[in-house]
């Protein structure tokens, strides 16, 4: 037969591909959790919530094209309140004493981060590019500024922010309290990396999602089409900092402490979402997971590198035991970041895809009667008219 | 569609309320927070006899031993005048292991900044660190046989990649304690987790106060003398030169670092009665210089400054006094600068002559000074090992700093070990128990602790930068066993 082998979207193969490639992911996990060291589950939970902030920005930046370098605020709002909540730092109406656990603060984190995503994407309906980059920057650093401001201390902890927060594993889990500690953030990490990747999935799989894909393809076309753009921008700002805000809560209930200088909170935060998003592919489902690995192992590995080269297997032979290079790391990523920008424009997912193209490619399920229906008084027929090389998971199929 | 939304909706909200699920340390049953320091009916364990005193060498006067305001000094501040501190290990996760003999070489961990920007300021901690290990070994042998070994990991002065690296050095390396790591952040995000492993968290590289909080956090001890003692001195020295009424203007970086020097130096001057006429506060990210604070300052015409900067910070802050010194000929007010400033680098990097006459303290010795290295053979020795590991690193300040902290440490596990109890156990109860004069210590200082006495530092030495070295302002000041405990 010759290639590619063309499967059809549905079809028993391409269950069979996903069979694999979802077992192949959560074998992966499971076997981090039951036999890594506590230090490697620790390292992959921290690329784990650096991967649901990156699921987030994907939906705003990767799938409706407006450019925001200020994730980290909502990162940081996540992460302050449940710090607030679980420390008693806001008080509860009608109740003397404070009832909230941890886990119970997620779902506060995600209502105040989709609100405040839905005010700041407000400037989003007139700014794009790098206007909007830069209304969200100074975003990033309004935050920072409240988190310090003197009169709000007894509620964020000013400069020295607030420490002290702990999560441990509930008994039904069967964890061994502290000893599991790291497992039981690994196995919270992946549970809601799948959900805000669910959430990504069935938002794109809806007249949302196609209106996001269009709007960031061609603004004027997609509002010509019926795409209601500041409904869109809006709303999706609003749900990608929910998600943001999320992986912050767990990244903060994990470093038991906030204080507003850290530098996930900050321009370097933001940097590291946009990084791990290029990286691993914008727009591609799979390219936050992938982006955030990369970026943490290699982060790690490279630290390494230069704490003992003597040791690297690479250039151990060049140097003595007595050689450090120190911010290897920073020259090592600012390296393969040209090589990416050059050599794999399209992120690591991207690339892979593209490559998959070639051997095996995915047919879309032609449009049936029922998926041309009018709903809601719109042909839908339409929009998928106007977004072109897309398929039906509206995942951006690079074009070499 | 309508089948899906509602099956993500159910999705998500399961998602929450699973995760609400969780506890928190307060609701869990199985994870108690280390016990207190007493406990009833148990005896110093072997190991925890107090370590031989040392005298102070004759010749050398303590000046000034008023404690610090808003702190009393506990009857009773260490092993030799009462009961000996001994840690209570039933509530660690596994207690066996805190008592478990450590048998061959003995690791030690630490997490510095090694790269980023503030590695430039940091990174000779671990060069120190590591001068002392090998010279030790190399003398000694390592502590009765067992050879020491260093592994130093760099964090870039993140609390996350802190913890990332105490997770490798304990669970990778498997090393018996921890020491000298640096940061307040830092120190913070691993205490809990060392606290209940019982592992010992040995001179925290800050001079924050949370150090000394022997009932909650007894594996955890701090190195630096508190931003508390140095604030104090400062108040000291400003009521005795300008009187009661005197003014003084703070200027500090706008994180944790600087609000601890603020609280600590606002209860001083109160104590003192120094009018604090300006506050002004700089980003910890911002290396600009500090223009439109110090016209603030200079229009408040205070009587002296203390000043809290960041790293390079130090260097723009002289610079922006000295050219204000130069445009007012009526400003000249004494100005402190944080002892984490006390580096011959940062004030000699000063052109215009702002950091001539800045005061600064410091409790070790001066090794920038030839003339203090040339007549202390401990001086010449550290830097003759210091300039051996690391010839283009700079040798004072924090690079002494990290020769001290493992100097304690080894003392620590070389008791232990004497006392036949070379545990994590015996080590802690040895470190909560020392009475120790440090070879790069000043004279008339003593590093000492105890049940009552959580802070290994308490008194520094005044010093004057007279444009090409430190010059010392009259004694040492001792406020030993002032601080007590924290939260006490």
């Amino acid at each position: 037969m010759a290639l590619p082998f063309k499967v059809t979207r549905g079809s028993w193969q391409h269950w069979a591909g996903r069979v694999v490639l979802f077992g192949g992911v959560g074998l992966f996990i499971f076997r981090a959790a039951s036999q890594w060291s506590r230090s490697g589950q620790g390292l992959l939970t921290d690329a784990l919530i650096i991967a649901i902030a990156v699921t987030g920005l994907n939906l705003i930046t990767g799938y409706t094209g407006q450019l925001s370098l200020g994730h980290a605020a909502f990162f940081a709002i996540g992460a302050y309140v449940s710090a607030m909540l679980v420390t008693g730092k806001v008080t509860t109406p009608f109740f003397e004493e404070n009832l909230w656990t941890p886990g119970w603060t997620l779902p506060v984190v995600a209502v105040t981060c989709f609100l405040v995503g839905c005010v700041v994407g407000i400037p989003a309906l007139r700014l794009k590019g790098i206007y909007l980059a830069l209304v969200t920057i100074v975003f990033v650093e309004a935050v920072r500024s409240i988190l310090k401001y003197d009169e709000l201390v007894n509620v964020t902890g000013g400069s020295p922010g607030i420490k002290g927060l702990s999560y441990l594993p509930p008994s039904w889990t069967g964890l061994d309290g502290r000893a599991d500690l790291n497992k039981w953030f690994l196995y919270l990490a992946t549970f809601f990396l799948v959900v805000a990747s669910l959430i990504s999935s069935g938002l794109l799989r809806s007249r949302i999602g196609r209106g996001m894909v269009a709007t960031r393809d061609n603004e004027t076309a997609a509002a010509v089409m019926g795409v209601h753009l500041a409904t869109i921008k809006t709303v999706v700002f609003g749900i990608s900092a929910a998600i943001a805000g999320v992986a912050g809560s767990l990244y903060a209930l994990k470093l038991t402490l906030v204080e507003p200088d850290v530098p996930k909170f900050g321009l370097l935060g933001s940097v590291t979402l946009i990084v791990a998003l290029v990286v691993g592919g914008a727009a591609q489902q799979w390219g936050p997971f992938v982006g955030a690995m990369f970026y943490v192992f290699v982060d790690d590995y490279a630290r390494e590198v230069g704490e003992a080269p003597d040791k690297n297997f690479f250039i151990g032979w060049m140097v003595d035991s007595t050689t450090k290079i120190n911010g290897l790391g920073g020259v090592l990523f600012g390296v393969l970041l040209i090589l990416f920008a050059r050599f794999v424009p399209f992120g690591a997912v991207g690339t892979m895809r593209m490559g998959r193209a070639k051997v095996v490619q995915v047919i879309p399920v032609p449009p049936t009667s029922k998926s041309t229906a009018v709903a809601d008084g719109e042909p839908t027929t339409v929009l998928s008219a106007g977004i072109g090389n897309l398929d039906t998971s509206n995942e951006s199929e690079p074009t070499s | 569609m309508l089948r899906s939304k509602k099956l993500f909706a159910l999705t998500a909200a399961g998602a929450l309320v699973l995760a609400a699920c969780g506890s928190d340390d307060n609701s869990s049953s199985d994870t108690a927070a280390p016990a207190g320091t007493e406990s009833a009916g148990t005896e110093a364990p072997a190991g925890t006899e107090a370590p031989a005193g040392t005298e102070a060498p004759a010749g050398t006067e303590s000046a000034g031993t008023e404690a610090p305001a808003g702190t009393e000094a506990p009857a009773d501040t260490g092993a030799s005048g009462g009961e000996a501190f001994a840690v209570d290990t039933s509530a660690c996760d596994d207690p066996d292991a805190a008592t478990a003999p450590i048998e061959g070489n003995i690791k030690i961990g630490s997490s510095i900044p090694l790269s980023g920007g503030p590695a430039v300021l940091f990174a000779p901690f671990g060069a120190g660190a590591q001068a002392y290990i090998d010279s030790y070994n190399a003398e000694n042998g390592g502590v009765n046989g067992q050879q020491l070994e260093l592994v130093v990991k760099d964090d870039q002065y993140t609390a996350d990649l802190t913890k990332a690296n105490v997770d490798e050095l304990v669970f990778d390396d498997q090393v018996s304690l921890l020491s000298g790591i640096i940061g307040s952040a830092n120190n913070l995000a691993v205490e809990a987790d060392l606290n209940a492993q019982c592992i010992p968290q040995l001179y925290a590289a800050t001079g924050a106060p949370n150090w000394g909080d022997v009932e909650n956090n007894p594996w955890t001890s701090g190195l630096l003398v508190p931003y508390a003692i140095e604030s104090e001195v400062w108040a000291q020295y400003v009521a005795e030169t300008y009187g009661e009424g005197a003014t003084v203007a703070m200027f500090t970086v706008n994180n944790e670092f600087g609000a601890a020097y603020v609280e600590a130096f606002t209860k001083s001057a109160e104590a003192h009665g120094i009018e604090i006429v300006a506050e002004e506060s700089i980003e910890a990210a911002d290396s600009g210089a500090p223009s439109g604070q110090m016209t603030n300052i200079v229009a408040a015409a205070p009587d002296a400054i203390l000043a809290v900067p960041l790293g390079a910070q130090c260097i723009a802050f002289m610079t922006e006094l000295g050219n204000a010194k130069a445009a007012n000929p009526d400003f000249n007010p004494d100005t402190y600068l944080t002892a984490t400033c006390a580096n011959k680098i940062f004030f000699g990097a000063v052109s215009n002559g702002g950091s001539t006459g800045v005061y600064t303290s410091s409790n070790l010795k001066d090794v920038n000074n030839p003339d203090v290295v040339a007549a202390d053979e401990e001086a010449s020795k550290y830097m003759a090992a210091f300039e051996a590991a690391a010839p283009d690193a700079d040798p004072g300040g924090i690079g002494a700093a990290g020769w001290l902290a493992m100097e304690l440490t080894v003392q620590a596990i070389q008791e232990a070990s004497d006392a036949g109890n070379l545990s994590r156990e015996g080590i802690i109860n040895a470190v909560r128990n020392i009475d120790y004069k440090a070879s790069l210590l000043r004279d008339g200082l003593n590093f000492k602790m105890g049940p009552d006495d959580g802070y290994i530092a308490e008194g520094t030495q005044l010093t004057q930068w007279d444009g090409t070295g430190f010059v010392d302002v009259g004694s040492v000041v001792d406020l030993e066993g002032s601080l007590g405990v924290f939260g006490g």
